[in-house]
């Protein structure tokens, strides 16, 4: 990767990602984190702060769930579920940003 | 230091609040897993814990949002509730006093059909709610809300009795008055013992009260005490003071006149208009002052 990732359009994206972390099944925050830092090769890293303001602002409008794990050992983990108006606004999120890709292709390329 | 003390550092300077203290575990167990990974990674444990704290620089942003945002969200479903404050037990002691007091006021007014005599009625009056009543004093004294903390039980027994005993002895004036034909002097003669004393302890105890309300209330109330202080700083608060205290002696004498004049059914009015009368002035100048 010889370019950079853009860190605002990043962190502009972050329920997004959250959610889409979320679609396959239930995620707990780091499990979260960790996946941003994987599918990012470690490059990049979502800031956690960000992530715990997404997960607050998304359960508060309903996109998601939490519940406690029961977990033997340790403490608690707070889990995350992604209600079905969750992946409505995904796939919203998701037609977006690829009109927004379109026009800003058009827009960076020479005339 | 530790994960733990790491995040109570963090939000120390915050108010617990039940979203809080759960947003705390969630962080912990979180971090603990982070900590692990990094550690897994090949760094040694206090290199790992710092790169947390790095990473971790704004916590006190997330603090600030729960805190703030929550708080408020939290009190205002709280603080006109008190579900979360009554426990089954106080419950069913509230149950208790309310029936009981619909018991004695249905009580009371069959009685005072069946005899027709007033006696009957202000006899039924005198334990089913004199004692009721007293209980709910107890209770709503001691009694934690989202607002006030609780008064300790001995100092709200203390009133409960008072309060009785207060009850009790102004009923008993009536009493004596058509059951034993006493004259009305000789009736309220019966005032001293009872409700002499009674008003004595009760002026005490408020005089001595100490502030119940929780350290958050007094802090809302210092923001919203500005008018207050025009209020106190225009001198209006002590025109409406005398004027207040002026029509309570007029009322109340008001009062005791009809009462020797046995018009007895028309004794409430004058304590009525002066509360009235009071209201009134008392948001005549409060707009005078602002």
């Amino acid at each position: 990767m010889d370019g950079q990732l853009s860190s605002d359009i990043l962190r502009g994206h972050t329920d997004t990602i959250v959610l889409a972390s979320l679609l396959d099944r239930d995620r707990y925050g780091f499990e979260i984190y960790n996946r941003v830092l994987q599918k990012t090769e470690n490059l990049y890293e979502l800031k956690e702060t960000t992530l715990y303001s997404s997960y607050k602002r998304l359960e508060k409008e309903a996109f998601i769930e939490s519940y406690w794990g029961n977990e033997t050992q340790g403490g608690r983990r707070k889990y995350y579920r992604i209600t079905e108006k969750g992946r409505e606004l995904y796939q919203q999120k998701l037609k977006d940003y690829e009109f927004t890709r379109k026009i800003l292709e058009r827009l960076f390329m020479e005339e | 230091m530790d994960l733990k003390e790491f995040i109570n550092n963090a939000f120390g300077k915050y108010e617990e609040s039940p979203e809080l203290i759960d947003f705390k575990e969630e962080l912990l167990t979180n971090l603990e897993d982070r900590l692990q990974s990094l550690e897994a990674s090949g760094l040694n444990r206090d290199k790992a814990l710092k790169e947390i704290k790095t990473e971790f620089a704004d916590i006190n942003k997330i603090a600030e949002e729960m805190s703030l945002a929550k708080k408020k969200e939290v009190f205002e479903i709280q603080y006109m509730s008190l579900r979360s404050f009554v426990t089954k037990k106080q419950a069913a002691i509230y149950t208790v006093l309310g029936v009981l007091v619909a018991f004695g006021m249905i009580t009371a007014g069959l009685s005072y059909l069946g005899s027709g005599k007033v006696e009957a009625l202000i006899g039924v009056l005198m334990v089913f709610l004199a004692a009721p009543l007293a209980g709910f004093v107890y209770m709503g004294l001691t009694q934690e809300t989202a607002t006030r903390n609780p008064m300790r039980p001995l100092r709200a027994t203390i009133y409960a009795i008072a309060t009785f005993v207060l009850i009790f002895g102004a009923l008993l004036v009536p009493m004596l008055v058509f059951g034993e034909a006493k004259s009305l002097e000789g009736a309220l003669a019966v005032l001293i013992p009872f409700a002499l004393p009674s008003i004595g302890v009760l002026g005490f105890l408020m005089i001595t009260e100490a502030d119940y309300r929780k350290a958050w209330v007094l802090k809302e109330a210092e923001k919203h005490n500005e008018w207050a202080k025009n209020f106190e700083a225009s001198g209006n608060a002590q025109t409406f003071g005398i004027m207040t205290a002026a029509i309570w002696i007029l009322a109340i004498g008001a009062f005791i006149f009809l009462l020797i004049l046995k018009l007895w059914i028309y004794s409430w009015i004058p304590l009525v208009v002066a509360l009235a009368v009071m209201m009134f002035l008392l948001a005549y100048y409060m707009r005078k002052s602002s």
